[in-house]
């Protein structure tokens, strides 16, 4: 496993972690998970611990070994996972603007309420966006490593 | 990204250069050993630099190195 790869995995392990903290905190944890509530904030905790340390050790072990970490085949990976995150992120744009063109021509007789509403889950809708965006660069980059092309 | 089409022999000139690992050719032309690996299985197709650089480090032509439509070995 090269070094870009594992560094990919602890994106990917970020970028979880960080979706599961904020859906708990945003939403609350769901009824099902109440009794193992704390054990749930400690094993996230842990989590998000066990990921800062992974990478600091690799950015450490970067400035060691003199061999080379990156190549051209890491970059153009690289490249897809990025190719990828542009097409989630225009087809999430494009929702956006569907989304606030409608919130415009209805604001005029809808409730305040229901505009505060649409307010906090356009908030919510931008945050998945880039949990999603992050996701699918690292697992584009994930899934041509393990092809190994 | 697929590397179709493109093939070499690179597996062969290694044992012949007193059995080079794929990590000492990385380290010669500045990839990591991954690349190499994925190079020799004909699952990348390495840019026209970098296939400069291989048979650069064998004292070879890049035509004698990569083969395009036939297999080279």
């Amino acid at each position: 496993m090269s070094r870009q790869e594992v560094y990919s995995w602890a994106s990917l392990l970020s970028t979880l972690a960080f979706a599961v903290f904020y859906v708990a905190f945003a939403f609350g944890i769901p009824s099902v998970f109440e009794p193992f509530q704390e054990n749930l904030i400690q094993a996230l905790v842990i989590l998000i611990f066990v990921d800062v340390v992974f990478q600091v050790v690799i950015e450490l072990q970067r400035y060691k070994g003199g061999r080379i970490e990156k190549d051209e085949r890491d970059e153009k990976i690289e490249a897809r996972g990025f190719k990828m995150a542009y097409y989630v992120f225009f087809v999430a744009v494009v929702v956006l603007v569907g989304h606030l063109f409608t919130l415009e021509v209805v604001e005029s007789f809808a409730s305040e309420e229901y505009l505060e509403l649409m307010k906090s889950i356009t908030l919510h809708y931008l945050v998945f966006v880039l949990i999603l965006g992050s996701g699918a660069k690292t697992l584009t980059q994930l899934v041509y490593y393990r092809r190994g092309a | 990204m697929d590397g179709t089409g493109i093939t070499n022999c690179i597996r062969h000139l290694r044992f012949h250069q007193d059995e080079m690992t794929q990590q000492e050719l990385a380290d010669k032309i500045d990839a990591t050993r991954q690349t190499v690996h994925a190079i020799e299985a004909a699952k990348y197709a390495p840019s026209l630099e970098l296939a400069f650089r291989i048979a650069r480090a064998f004292d070879r032509r890049i035509e004698d190195v990569f083969t395009y439509g036939m297999a080279a070995d």
